[in-house]
């Protein structure tokens, strides 16, 4: 999280009376008149109020306009995490009270609850009057705080500065990644660092095979006990650890279902984000190498492959401004292009588009090992009341059915996220199919 | 159509609407409530009020959409004429308990006017009105005893001494402001002696 703070300087406009001061001085001056003409001390009584209030609104109004500034306590925050917004009114001499609110903004909760907040100038610390707004932003994505309108009235509110807005402050939502973690070897390890067991001895861990002692060994792999039974120098070999280069491909055609935040239900977009979340932050956490790309949001960069927690926050700022279906002729070429051969693929979708499909079947074509973890949430599976919205659901479900059938004849399994462990049994059974015997094209 | 729609279920749900925090709902039922008021103490001084009259009620509840508005200016202007009209002349003290509610309608108008119907007004906000309310009374109070005193004393044109007396008290007023500006706006250097005020912060 950054602890950089946005800032924002407004100076409010200048004073001028309200209506309520012209009803005061209309009111009191036409009562005053009428008492002196027509000879009425009761009329100058209930004129009275009307008059002092408003002389005294008038000789103690400001004379010079007061400054707003605002900021965020921070920049980007989490899904969920709370957040301030600090104003900071510096009052000059007449002004009595504040009154600050933030623009409602979509997926922003905000305490009070609808950003309005009321401050006396008795509560200054050297003409300085703070209020604080808490926002709580319930969905990731880029949300905008404000404008924040402020609002500065003298005594008897005769004189008022502004409403005055000031800027908006953009916030960077990141997605709270769902809990994810693999039992299972991802397969295709391939790098030099990291935990995964290779296919070949190397300098690891893992306890591959006893051997005759070569020139190179080093001491400390010599295995006495074998060495002194068979009257040869033996020597421990083990596999190398090494990485893998995971691929990320994140289907942002749709967004299917209610969008609620975090305290509600997901679609099926936030459960791709949040679940993309998890396994970068998981792969990259044992030392693979990982990319992301997005296919059918405009202007979404590419995260090449990358290590560190650095990497980590990068996918997840990529992951943040995914704009879902603003490039409906994306056919995916761009974001699968560069994939190298050993590259795990992890496709997060929920395969409703077709062009989706056809993009994983390109990738599986190509040789690659490509999953796909289904990304639908599970509440859009119920029928609604409506019987052509269920009908026409149902026919999407069967041809979605019939994709995922299409692609699973065609050696890409298909699973659903299902977070912890959710890729386990499909990453043993393409270990599994790696080494077992094949035919070959000769 | 829809925004007339939901201004009138605001005003229909005022005070019980979520839309409406407590202290803005009192502030609203003072608007509303005050030109009857108005009309009672105009009753009770002896002013024959119409039942008629009682159809000012909804524009009054109208006040409450519109705090800002001419609305309620002429309002008022009709209620003072009604007053000038329908209570019997030279004084009465029952014009005291009408200035309270006018005041208080004012008052109420202009914070009603000058915040969205969820404010929740700070302690010092009330404090300083509830203060300020009372002084405004008082001096009411002090206009009312002068007027009866001015009238007992069959003193012709006490109506017009009362009006010099408060333009002379408003002419000080300024007259004061004007030269604390001109005092403060003066070149004079500053005392290098006076240690400059420490500045304040952003960060806290």
């Amino acid at each position: 999280m950054s602890p950089r703070p946005a800032h924002e300087e407004t100076e409010l406009s200048t004073w001028r009376p309200t209506s309520a001061h012209f009803r005061a001085v209309l009111l009191g001056a036409a009562g005053a008149l009428a008492a002196l003409l027509l000879r009425r001390p009761d009329l100058l009584v209930i004129a009275t109020p009307f008059l002092v209030v408003a002389t005294w609104s008038w000789v103690t109004r400001p004379d010079r306009p007061p400054t707003l500034r605002t900021r965020a306590s921070h920049r980007s925050l989490r899904e969920g995490e709370g957040g301030q917004w600090v104003s900071q009114v510096q009052v000059p001499p007449g002004g009595e009270d504040v009154l600050l609110g933030l623009a409602p903004a979509l997926f922003v909760d905000y305490a009070p609850a609808l950003g309005v907040t009321s401050v006396a100038v008795e509560e200054a610390v050297a003409g300085l009057v703070t209020s604080r707004v808490a926002f709580r932003p319930t969905r990731w994505g880029v949300r905008v705080l404000g404008p924040a309108v402020c609002r500065v009235s003298s005594s008897w509110g005769g004189y008022v500065s502004g409403p005055s807005s000031s800027g908006e402050l953009r916030l960077l939502v990141l997605p709270l990644p769902a809990v994810f973690d693999e039992a299972a070897p991802t397969p295709h390890p391939e790098g030099l660092v990291g935990m995964h067991r290779a296919s070949r001895v190397g300098n690891g861990t893992e306890f591959a095979t006893l051997r005759v002692f070569q020139p190179g060994d080093r001491l400390r792999r010599i295995h006495w006990p074998s060495s002194l039974r068979t009257g040869t120098l033996h020597v421990s070999s083990t596999y190398g650890d090494e990485d893998s280069q995971v691929v990320l491909l994140i289907d942002a055609f749709s967004d299917l279902g209610p969008r609620e935040g975090i305290d509600g239900r997901a679609t099926s977009l936030d459960l791709t984000v949040r679940a993309a979340g998890a396994m970068a932050e998981h792969h990259l956490g044992v030392g693979d190498r990982v990319g992301l790309r997005v296919v059918g949001s405009a202007g979404t960069p590419r995260v090449p492959m990358g290590t560190g927690q650095g990497h980590l926050r990068r996918a997840l700022d990529v992951l943040t401004v995914i704009q879902p279906a603003t490039e409906r002729h994306d056919d995916g070429e761009w974001a699968t292009a560069g994939i190298g051969t050993g590259a795990f693929v992890i496709v997060l979708s929920p395969l409703i588009d077709p062009a989706m499909v056809d993009v994983v079947a390109r990738l599986g074509a190509r040789g690659l090992t490509t999953v796909v973890v289904d990304t639908i949430p599970e509440h859009l599976e119920q029928v609604g009341d409506d019987l052509h919205s269920a009908l026409a659901w149902r026919l999407r479900r069967l041809t979605r059915e019939a994709d995922i059938d299409r692609l699973t004849a065609a050696g890409i399994p298909v699973v659903p996220w299902r977070g912890p462990a959710s890729l386990d049994i499909v990453l043993r059974d393409i270990g599994r199919r790696a080494r077992a015997p094949r035919l070959a094209r000769r | 159509m829809a925004r007339q729609a939901r201004r009138a279920r605001r005003l229909i749900r005022v005070g019980t609407s979520d839309e409406f925090g407590w202290q803005q709902a009192v502030l609203a039922a003072i608007v509303v409530l005050a030109p009857a008021g108005f009309l009672w103490c105009a009753s009770l001084a002896g002013g024959q009020v119409s039942p008629w009259l009682a159809l000012l009620l909804p524009l009054a509840a109208a006040l409450v959409v519109r705090a800002d508005s001419v609305l309620t200016t002429g309002t008022w202007l009709v209620l003072g004429l009604l007053w000038l009209v329908q209570v019997p002349s030279p004084f009465t003290w029952w014009s005291v308990p009408a200035a309270g509610t006018a005041l208080l309608a004012h008052v109420a108008g202009s914070l009603l006017a000058g915040a969205p119907p969820t404010t929740v007004w700070p302690a010092a906000t009330v404090r300083r009105y509830r203060w300020r309310i009372g002084v405004v009374l008082a001096i009411t109070v002090g206009v009312a005893v002068l007027a009866q005193v001015t009238l007992s004393l069959r003193t012709s044109g006490a109506a017009e001494l009362s009006v010099v007396a408060l333009l002379v008290v408003a002419t000080w007023l300024w007259l004061g402001r004007r030269l604390d500006e001109e005092s403060s706006d003066g070149s004079e250097a500053p005392d290098p002696s006076i240690a400059p005020a420490p500045s304040v912060r952003w960060d806290e």
